[in-house]
């Protein structure tokens, strides 16, 4: 990896930080198609705080 | 598009960041990933001379400055972002491609991208052979059918069947044959074809899956109507093309043929109560060529019966058996069933 462009990525975003090799292993792909709408956006927060 | 086509997040990554790859290799590759996470994606796009580094933005609002393409995480799951423009987002999710706006989209991130930088010769391994692979597989089905219609044109120019006008429809008429047969083959196999299902709806939609279904679309409940057909047709074609000297004899097994045509009309209206389109056009076709015989003034010399007429009479049956075999692979319900 050039890490000239990766050191000068995470300067530009000093908020961020490198997901360590777990952390990349932890988000999965599931296969679906995945459209951002409002409708789905509501429901994923909602999910999140328990309603549903 | 079949199952075996869907595109997938790594193939669509590979277009989308220009890197050269097969998508028959590409795809087995994410198939065959052991770790179906960004950990597993980013160890395959190292294969391909692309290196990667998984971030998480704290600030989603810092998503303009990635570099493009990369791939974010959403609760809904994974998204490739090809495109940041004027407040809008365009991305791809199995191929398809969408647009959203971006604050739309920092709301949906979980903050984890993806971020890849694909070196100047980054591609597939082996990418030449497999593109060859590719090439040739997608040929196959075009030299069959160059192959096939050069076969035609020789026996069809050779035999001069272009010099009477009857022999020329009668060409014509048994290749339509041979088509509706397939489609209605297809049709009993549970094989999707929209061009069976856009001639089925003609006279009555889904009159040919309601005839299809009764027990009278089996001859002595063993042989469907459609393989009868394609045998007919077929055989009668290939005859016709091979050996025409014998067009009496083709003539002859037509009018055996046509009393069918009644009792197949007469079983939809009275007893199936529904027409199938590709039902009718085959019996209309049995009778265009029993015209295009008659007006060609090929029914004579029919008797004496002679030994070639045992040999045309074994051909339909051959084929025919031949198909009735075949058409538990083709059909669709038995290939789902465990």
């Amino acid at each position: 990896m050039d890490t000239k462009q990766i050191d000068s990525l995470l300067a530009s975003l000093p908020q961020a930080r490198r997901l360590s090799p777990l952390e990349l292993n932890a988000i999965r792909f599931s296969g679906r198609k995945t459209i951002i709408t409002e409708a789905r956006l509501k429901r994923a927060s909602r999910k999140k705080s328990g309603k549903v | 598009m079949s199952e075996t086509n869907s595109p997938t997040i790594f193939t669509d990554f590979l277009s989308a960041a220009g890197v050269k790859h097969t998508y028959w290799y590409s795809a087995r590759q994410f198939r065959d990933m052991p770790f179906r996470t960004y950990f597993g994606l980013s160890k395959l796009l190292q294969s391909y001379g692309i290196e990667s580094v998984g971030l998480n933005l704290g600030d989603k609002s810092a998503v303009d400055r990635l570099p493009l393409p990369f791939i974010a995480q959403t609760p809904d799951g994974n998204v490739i972002v090809t495109r940041i423009s004027d407040g809008k987002v365009t991305y791809l999710s199995r191929g398809s491609r969408e647009e959203a706006e971006l604050g739309r989209l920092t709301e949906a991130m979980s903050g984890n991208v993806l971020v890849a930088y694909p070196s100047a010769d980054a591609c597939e391994p082996d990418y030449a052979s497999h593109h060859f692979t590719e090439i040739a597989d997608r040929a196959k089905k075009w030299v069959l059918i160059a192959a096939c219609a050069a076969l035609f044109a020789y026996l069809f120019l050779s035999n001069r069947l272009y010099s009477h006008v009857s022999t020329v429809l009668l060409t014509l008429i048994n290749l339509c044959g041979v088509y509706i047969s397939t489609l209605l083959i297809q049709k009993s196999a549970h094989i999707k074809n929209r061009h069976a299902d856009a001639v089925c709806s003609v006279v009555e939609a889904g009159g040919c899956d309601d005839v299809l279904s009764t027990d009278a679309s089996k001859f002595f409940g063993i042989f469907g109507w459609s393989e009868v057909g394609f045998a007919y047709f077929s055989v009668s074609l290939l005859c016709l093309l091979i050996f025409p000297q014998y067009i009496n004899l083709l003539a002859l097994c037509n009018l055996i043929c046509l009393p069918f045509s009644f009792w197949s009309v007469w079983y939809q209206k009275f007893r199936a109560h529904a027409w199938c389109t590709l039902c009718l056009c085959v019996q209309s076709m049995l009778w265009l060529l029993f015209f295009c015989y008659l007006f060609g003034g090929w029914l004579h010399g029919l008797l004496p019966l002679r030994p070639q007429l045992f040999v045309l009479g074994v051909s339909y049956l051959a084929v025919m058996l031949g198909m009735n075999a075949l058409m538990p692979l083709l059909d669709r319900q038995n290939v789902s069933q465990p």
